[in-house]
């Protein structure tokens, strides 16, 4: 955490040394200033006000000029001790407040319509205006409007001719004032410009205030001129009016912070501020009055944190600024921001809670080790008493969600290349680099109006231009400044683009990222509106020669085919078929390939599953199918002939072959072609599905378990040399007597229980003992009906898992 | 009833009782009976009984007891350094491994490498009652990569003393000469309709199903040799209708009348750019369901050819099979199915709109 500005007590401090040791007065009165309000520097009384007043403006002349924070300091302890110009400026704007007061009738009976963003106020603050001076304001243009007032760009960005309403009034002729016409427009109807209209937080007066300060700063950076400043240093926007585009949102952050302020000035004095009560509603803001924070968004570069340090100069606020380069963890932000937010001591030694901006830059970068960074900030922004600010790239990032919704969302377009490259023009007359106009807007372009790296770029020129290195043509646009894949792959397949690049540049497109732009380009080849089949061909040929190039490059390393592989997967087929494309598919192989590869890694677990009992390696599709159809045929014909044997058979069959229900539902459900992606098993009763689900637990509940823990131990925990629940208990059990075999099966049923009552609620064992009984006829019956040579019997036994016998 | 499938209740489990092809019987007994062997290499098509004969085979050599198996995931480092592993299921008796190192992809030479040296770095257990050497049964040979096959190829010389290598395959074609020359290979061919059907009425009177002649027949018409599949049609005919009609139709597998349906009737329709948009989900519907692109190249190049095979002009049918060629070339050089595939039907649009 910086504090960006010196505070009060060290510059007092400072002050000391002037000070007259013996003269008590003045000693006492720098403790009242401090620890008391300025109230009580009223009470002190004219004497010691005025010796104050001397005292302060005996100050060194540099100490004066150090910054504009210690004169705003003094400026709103209402000592009129700040530079005298400063001090009319402020005379007259407080005479100008007084000018102008609402009248209904002023502009009565007319129709307004509003389009675009206004750089002078807000749109809401402009509509609200209108309306109070008895005007109406609609939403669209119609017959009856007189007026539509459009701003010089939308909210999209676009320009303000492109928009509907102005198409539209343009066709019906209503009268149409542009943003530079309003304000004498303004003074034609009312008598007054839009600077008295709205005197707290029109822009131009705020551009005035940074303005005047302007001076002072320009001359420090050449007394430190001898200081190695980089260029975007040295050039940072000292003033608002230095700033580039953007003016709608300085209006927006200025009318924010203004009626953070003053939440009971203008229009809105009868909506009361409700501090803790935050009326969003599916993200949007309705009203930016109880919206406590404000989120500033925009690409980099275009002047964000300087906006909003000049404001707060300008509006004499103290900037406490906290970046990416801070610890921004729950702990730290909660010990750090609530101590702002919320100290009264801190407080009240200026006039409570107005006096701080607190700027969170970068709050996209809170991650890693910011952990609970996020929610911290919500929360110290529900209770805060000081205007936060915080500041981001991306608004879309998923990781700023929940914070959107508690901040008022100003979003900060990029200027355009003619302003950017007037702002460029300045600095190279001011350097004396030798760069055209046209050149500087190439310039801006190339870095995607990016000023910061334009300015650095021109660092470079600064010292090419001294050997005459300097080349206009040096400027192309930089493709990975400013293309995204997928734009690299709509300048390929469209014709009209294509034409305007070089072979090279095609290719420079591949390389912006050959690993998606290839498959990009596949899936979209013949969606570009080519009708012609050869060339499909061709151009499908191409690729599949691309594809055998690819697998050379990745498997055996051969980088070194990479042209070759853009120019056939991409460049070529492209200039075949491309015709138009404006918004390719993403590319529909990547999704395909996953999915083929998990029912791959399916099909390897049901061969692994099958391997033993059936030997196979190829094949596995086929025998999945009909091992899938012959369980599903048994389950389904449980109804049609309301057989009890069904379920248990499908049991049976499923031990057999190591096919638990899940594998049963999922992997080898996935085998089937199924195009059409049904669930196969939905023609089978659910009752039924659920019964087998249970009985297959049932008998492995305990196994599970007890699998689990060998799986660690034994790898080869499917060999049992003992007993086959399966087969019953092969040959010898058909020639055992019956008491023989219902003694073992009761020993059995025994252990079952006693494990059962271990782990879970055994719920009725008479019942349980009658069903294992029905079991076990069927199973002895079974043993009779099967014809297997001993051989088969042993190996089969051999493969068959059951632990419960295995201890 | 049954606890598992017939294919695996019926099958033969020692040379004597293999059902047809008894020339191979009888070459695999007299090699049996021998104190050694050659390496061996089985090919022919699927469901035709090679791995039945292989296992028919070393019963016939070592004992019952090549039929008690236990399976076991076998991981190996890739290489000293790094820390990835492959791993690949093995089956192993007393005497034998069997093993499919093709699951590993393209890491299949590392389990070839490592797999056999630890095979040939034990002696058998118990040599004085069997011979001294143990056998690797080397499943889809076809499958391996061509780096595998050439490790292979030395391997195979090096550690003939200790162990002897039986490879199993389908097509002869993807197999380097030099393994081929090593081994001992045996055709097993696809057994003859009649030979299905004698199969099924044992296995249908085995299992005392009602079936007809007729449609017995049929299965095994439609079973086209694989004789795997015919037994599963068999069952699943069994299990659904208790008593089985004479003119049932027997299907062929989905996935076959889709490519004949979806893909190549719109293919001899309509040569547009729009029916290669309408096709392309189509492939990708097979390829999820992994089913390999030479069969669904093999499917498609049938079904164009059945379209056109009274065609006055025959050079059609040379410029199908060639392009057919083609792309099964490039496919299996490349690693994307669909873009090969769809380059396929793009030949095939061209071939029928200038001579059809």
């Amino acid at each position: 955490m910086q504090v960006q500005t010196q505070q009060p007590q060290t510059q007092l401090q400072k002050q000391n040394p002037q000070l007259d040791n013996g003269n008590d007065i003045i000693q006492q009165l720098k403790k009242v200033g401090v620890e008391k309000n300025n109230k009580n520097i009223k009470d002190l009384g004219p004497d010691i006000k005025q010796s104050y007043d001397i005292q302060f403006e005996q100050l060194p002349q540099s100490q004066k000029k150090k910054g504009a924070v210690q004169i705003t300091w003094e400026k709103q302890n209402s000592l009129k001790v700040s530079k005298p110009e400063n001090k009319k400026q402020m005379d007259v704007e407080i005479e100008k407040q007084d000018v102008f007061k609402n009248d209904p009738d002023l502009l009565n009976g007319l129709t307004i319509v509003l389009s675009g963003i206004l750089n002078v106020c807000s749109r809401d603050k402009f509509e609200q205006f209108l309306k109070n001076n008895g005007a109406k304001v609609t939403g669209s243009v119609s017959g009856k409007t007189n007026y539509l007032i459009v701003g010089d760009k939308l909210e999209d960005g676009r320009k303000g001719e492109e928009g509907n309403k102005f198409k539209e009034a343009t066709k019906k002729g209503t009268k149409i004032i542009r943003e530079n016409e309003l304000n004498n427009w303004l003074v034609d109807k009312i008598g007054v410009g839009i600077d008295e209209i709205f005197p707290d937080s029109s822009l131009s007066k705020l551009l005035k205030k940074s303005g005047s300060k302007k001076q002072d700063q320009q001359e420090t950076v050449q007394s430190d001129q001898n200081r190695n400043f980089s260029l975007a240093d040295k050039y940072m926007p000292m003033s608002l009016s230095e700033l580039v585009d953007n003016k709608s949102s300085i209006t927006q952050l200025n009318d924010w912070i203004y009626k953070f302020q003053h939440p009971n000035s203008e229009g809105d004095q009868n909506q009361k501020i409700k501090k803790k009560i935050y009326p969003i509603k599916n993200g949007q803001i309705l009203n930016l009055l109880e919206i406590l924070s404000c989120l500033i968004s925009g690409p980099p570069g275009i002047g964000k944190t300087s906006m909003v340090r000049l404001v707060a100069e300008a509006l004499g606020l103290k900037l406490i600024v906290n970046n990416a380069s801070d610890k921004r963890n729950k702990g730290s932000l909660r010990s750090v921001l609530n101590d702002l937010i919320d100290n009264s001591v801190l407080m009240n030694l200026f006039r409570p809670n107005k006096d701080f901006l607190i700027v969170m830059d970068e709050v996209d970068g809170m991650t890693g080790s910011d952990r609970g960074g996020i929610s911290a900030l919500i929360e110290c922004i529900k209770s805060t008493r000081v205007p936060i600010v915080c500041i981001c790239n991306d608004i879309d990032n998923p990781k700023l969600k929940s914070l959107l919704s508690h901040c008022y969302s100003i979003k900060f377009q990029k200027p355009e290349a003619k302003s950017v490259a007037k702002r460029l023009k300045y600095i190279c007359e001011q350097e004396n680099i030798n760069m055209s106009f046209e050149d500087l807007e190439k310039l801006a372009i190339c870095f995607d109006c990016d000023i910061r790296q334009s300015i650095n770029m021109l660092e470079l020129q600064k010292f090419q231009s001294n050997t005459n290195l300097f080349q206009p043509d040096g400027f192309k646009k930089d493709k990975v400044c400013v293309f995204n894949t997928f734009n690299a792959a709509v300048s390929l397949l469209n014709r009209n683009q294509r034409i305007q690049m070089s072979l090279r540049d095609m290719l420079d497109m591949f390389f912006l990222d050959y690993d998606l732009i290839p498959l990009i380009i596949q899936d979209n080849y013949i969606l570009s509106n080519h009708q012609d089949i050869n060339n499909v061909a061709k151009a499908a040929e191409l690729i599949a020669e691309g594809d055998i190039i690819s697998k050379k490059i990745r498997k055996e390393q051969q980088w070194s085919l990479m042209p070759s592989f853009g120019f056939l997967s991409s460049v070529y087929p492209s200039t075949i078929v491309g015709e138009q494309m404006d918004f390719p598919k993403f590319p529909s192989w990547l999704g395909k390939n996953s999915t083929a590869n998990k029912i791959k890694r399916e099909r390897h677990q049901i061969k692994n599953r099958l391997a033993p009992i059936t030997y196979l390696t190829s094949d596995i599709k086929l025998y999945s199918k009909y091992l899938f159809q012959l369980i599903k045929q048994l389950l389904e014909l449980k109804v049609l002939r309301n057989d009890r044997d069904a379920v248990w058979n499908v049991v049976q069959i499923m031990e057999e072959y190591r096919i638990t229900p899940d594998l049963l539902k999922e992997d080898l459900h996935d085998q089937i072609f199924n195009p059409l992606k049904d669930n196969l098993l939905s023609t089978v009763n659910a009752q039924i599905k659920t019964q087998l689900t249970k009985m297959y637990n049932k008998r492995h509940l305990i196994q599970k378990e007890k699998t689990s823990k060998k799986k660690q131990a034994n790898p080869e925990r499917y060999i049992s040399e003992n007993y086959n629940p399966l087969i019953g208990e092969e040959a010898p059990l058909v020639e055992q007597s019956q008491k023989e075999i219902e003694e073992e099966e009761n020993k059995k049923e025994e252990k079952k229980e006693e494990e059962m009552a271990q782990g879970t609620k055994s719920k009725n064992v008479n019942k349980r003992t009658k069903k294992q009984s029905k079991k076990e006829t069927k199973k002895l019956k079974l043993v009779e009906d099967r014809s297997f040579d001993e051989d088969s019997q042993q190996s089969l036994n051999n493969f068959i898992v059951d632990d419960e016998e295995d201890e | 009833m049954l606890q598992q499938l017939w294919t695996e209740s019926t099958k033969p489990k020692s040379l004597d009782s293999l059902d047809y092809h008894s020339e191979i019987s009888e070459i695999l007994r007299k090699l049996a009976k021998n104190s050694d062997f050659p390496h061996l290499l089985f090919y022919g098509p699927n469901g035709a009984g090679k791995k039945t004969r292989v296992l028919a085979f070393l019963k016939e050599v070592y004992g019952s007891g090549v039929y008690t198996v236990t399976e076991e995931e076998k991981e190996y480092k890739i290489n000293e350094t790094s820390n990835t592993t492959t791993s690949c299921t093995v089956l192993s008796s007393k005497f034998h491994i069997d093993v499919a190192p093709s699951d590993a992809d393209h890491h299949d030479k590392v389990i070839i490498q490592k797999l056999i040296k630890e095979v040939a770095s034990s002696h058998q257990v118990n040599s004085k009652q069997t011979k001294d050497f143990k056998v690797v049964i080397i499943n889809e040979v076809d499958n391996l990569t061509k780096e595998a096959q050439a490790s292979l190829r030395r391997t195979m010389e090096k550690y003939i003393e200790r162990c002897r290598i039986i490879l199993i395959c389908e097509s002869l074609a993807k197999i380097i000469n030099p393994i081929r020359s090593r081994c001992l290979l045996i055709r097993v061919p696809a057994p003859d309709q009649t030979q299905v059907a004698q199969i099924l009425d044992k296995i249908s009177a085995q299992y005392n199903c009602k079936i007809s002649q007729q449609l017995i027949n049929k299965i095994a018409i439609a079973s086209n040799g694989n004789l795997r599949e015919a037994i599963l049609y068999l069952q699943s005919t069994r299990v659904n209708n208790t008593c089985i009609k004479d003119d049932q139709n027997i299907a062929a597998q989905e996935w076959k009348l889709h490519i004949q349906h979806n893909i190549v009737m719109p293919i001899v329709k309509n040569q547009l750019v729009e029916t290669m948009k309408e096709i392309r989900e189509k492939f990708y519907q097979l390829l999820v369901n992994c089913i390999p692109v030479d069969r669904i190249m093999f499917e498609m190049l049938q079904g164009v050819l059945n379209q056109y095979k009274d065609h006055a002009n025959k050079i059609i049918l040379y410029e199908l099979i060639k392009s057919t060629a083609k792309c099964e070339n490039r496919a299996r050089q490349g690693s994307k199915g669909i873009v090969h595939l769809e380059a396929l039907a793009a030949e095939y649009m061209t071939i029928i709109k200038q001579f059809a």
